[in-house]
């Protein structure tokens, strides 16, 4: 029997411990689960990356500002911000020196770039970088 | 949001909420009048039903009213008794983006729009919930008042229905 | 460093333990191939999944994901975008070795997408991390990674798999000079956290970068100005590692990023480590603290 919807629920994260154990052992052994769990991570990843639209102004003339949502528990919205948020990086100020920008990419690249020189599983290692 | 929690003013809600109530309408129209408008309408029923609101899952209160909001829309726009949008006013959505579409969008994500607007109408739902809003499986049952394991296939025969959209496109 | 000396040098140490792990890495790396790969990561953010084309040719590895395409191999990093490359070389680095806290063990054989072979990494007595090589070019098909507590942690595995090299992968002739990385010395990151030992430091951006590795993990450590964001990590709500509060946290499916903060610098972490080695890693490193209200007028008062 194979996971089906069992799939899904395994990459949202619900399904309790041993569920998530018996799935686990069954991707390890099964080709077709693995296959069909690839394609929904990647549209899963896709949906959750798709632009966040702005409230078109005016929508909500009495509300001064919108601002994005204020959670602890995982959001989308909230992660696509935070990852904005990475990506535009900020200047390091070094002491007393001109200040060198650094996004964190450029920090993941460097990491990447020093482990390439260790021998094979280059694959393994460049996946650090491949979605930041 | 716990019991003991205050009850937010609809201005709150405005404020936390009114972004991902905007995308959460725009993925399911796919495009921003109708997304406005649906906005606007949650809101107003948002501040009419606080004064009767009683500390529970907020979440999956205000996301019920979201969802009634938009099937009610659905009916009064005409489109169709049921909630399925016909296919003409689907390709409409698709072919006619505003410029701020236009700027928005890529490419991928348009395909991803129109694959979502083809999908029936529960489906849709379940994964924008899911992968858009981010609620859990949970939240999304209390919404749309179906058990849990309902939801659980629902999100996952919607994307797989997505993913074949995708490759035949 | 020549060859002859590494193995004699390795041999001395008496650090060889796995010579076919050895022999596999340098098959490995010298294996051409196209594949697509998945990677899936259980987080303590949620599970973090992503797919990409993988192609690999004399030694170098391109990763093609939806940020962009990245070239990896021999310590160079080429990324090109839309609006031009960024290309990074390394000084010359020291030499690798596996720790001798892991045990090597040659399993089975195996036929899934192609005839394949495993070999697993054991750190005591429970499982670390598990490869099914491709029985022909050593190429890892799939990598289970494990925490200390048993649970899997990252899964890899190629869904297309296709054995043939790509020789233009990139053209280095048309190449701008790299961005060269000198080696550098950090004052306050120790030689070793956990059982991971620092094997090189270099120049960064705005600080100093020690990178780490057990051999079969690495992370890379940036000594930074205590003003520094952590590349936007300091927006991130802070959480609790290993007791110490005060750590910004970040996943992607391949690796993991920390930031924060001590009274005179501030340090980000990134690597592929599993959770439990980054708890005895941080436990390691200088801690998260705010700088004490008495040194902080101490300072005013005396610089
Ligand atoms: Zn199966």
């Amino acid at each position: 029997m194979h996971l089906e919807d069992r799939l899904s629920a395994y990459l949202d994260s619900e399904l309790d411990a041993t569920q998530q154990r018996q799935a686990e052992e069954h991707l390890v052994e099964c080709a077709e689960c693995r296959t069909e769990l690839s394609s929904v991570a990647e549209v899963r990843d896709q949906l959750r990356s798709l632009p966040v639209v702005e409230v078109r102004a005016g929508t909500f003339e009495d509300v001064a500002e919108v601002v994005p949502l204020r959670r602890a528990r995982f959001r989308p919205m909230a992660a696509a911000a935070a990852v904005a948020a990475l990506v535009v990086g900020v200047g390091f100020g070094v002491a007393g020196n001109q200040s060198v920008p650094l996004q964190l990419n450029q920090v993941v690249e460097q990491h990447v770039a020093r482990a390439s020189s260790d021998p094979g599983f280059n694959v393994l290692q460049v996946q650090a970088v491949a979605n930041r | 949001m716990a019991s003991n929690e205050a009850i937010p003013t609809w201005e709150q809600v405005a404020t936390d909420y009114g972004r991902v109530i905007y995308n959460f309408a725009y993925r399911l129209t796919g495009n921003r009048d109708d997304a406005s408008d649906l906005a606007q309408e949650v809101l107003v029923r948002v501040r009419r039903g606080l004064a009767t609101y009683r500390p529970g899952s907020f979440e999956g209160w205000l996301w019920r009213i979201t969802r009634n909001a938009f099937l009610d829309e659905v009916r009064r726009k005409q489109r169709r008794p049921t909630t399925e949008l016909p296919a003409e006013d689907r390709s409409a959505l698709v072919t006619s983006p505003t410029p701020d579409d236009v700027l928005a969008e890529t490419r991928l994500s348009d395909e991803m729009q129109a694959a979502l607007l083809n999908l029936p109408y529960e489906f849709r739902e379940a994964v924008v919930m899911c992968d858009v809003v981010g609620l859990t499986y949970q939240e999304i049952a209390d919404a749309a008042e179906v058990p849990v394991g309902t939801v659980r296939s629902r999100i996952h025969r919607g994307r797989l229905m997505l993913r074949d959209a995708l490759e035949a496109g | 460093m020549t060859l002859t000396a590494t193995l004699l040098l390795v041999t001395l140490i008496g650090t060889l333990p796995a010579p076919d792990l050895v022999d596999d890495l340098d098959q490995a790396g010298d294996a051409e191939f196209v594949g697509r790969q998945l990677v899936v990561c259980w987080t303590a953010d949620g599970v973090l999944a992503h797919v990409t084309d993988v192609e690999q040719s004399q030694g170098m590895t391109r990763v093609t994901g939806r940020d962009g395409s990245f070239v990896i191999g021999e310590g160079k990093m080429i990324e090109q975008y839309a609006g031009g490359v960024r290309y990074l070389e390394m000084a010359p680095t020291s030499e690798w070795r596996l720790w001798d806290g892991y045990a090597v063990q040659d399993g089975n054989s195996v036929t899934g997408l192609r005839e394949s072979r495993t070999v697993e990494v054991r750190q005591g007595s429970s499982l670390r991390a598990k490869f099914v090589l491709d029985a022909t070019t050593a190429a890892p098909l799939t990598t289970e990674v494990y925490q200390g507590n048993g649970s899997l942690y990252r899964y890899s595995t190629f869904l297309e798999f296709d054995a043939r090299g790509d020789d233009d992968m990139v053209d280095m002739d048309s190449m701008p000079e790299p961005d060269y990385r000198e080696t550098a010395s950090a004052a306050t990151v120790p030689q070793s956290a956990g059982h991971y030992w620092a094997a090189d430091s270099y120049v960064a951006p705005g600080g100093v970068q020690v990178f780490f590795t057990d051999g079969l993990f690495r992370f890379s450590v940036f000594e930074v100005s205590r003003k520094s964001d952590g590349g936007g990590l300091a927006k991130l709500g802070t959480v609790d590692i290993g007791g110490n509060g005060g750590y910004h946290r970040a996943y992607t499916p391949g690796a993991v990023s920390v930031f924060w903060r001590t009274p005179d610098l501030a340090y980000v972490l990134v690597g592929d480590l599993p959770p439990d080695h980054l708890v005895e890693v941080l436990a390691d490193l200088p801690t998260p603290s705010r700088p004490a209200l008495l040194k902080r007028a101490w300072r005013w008062a005396f610089g």
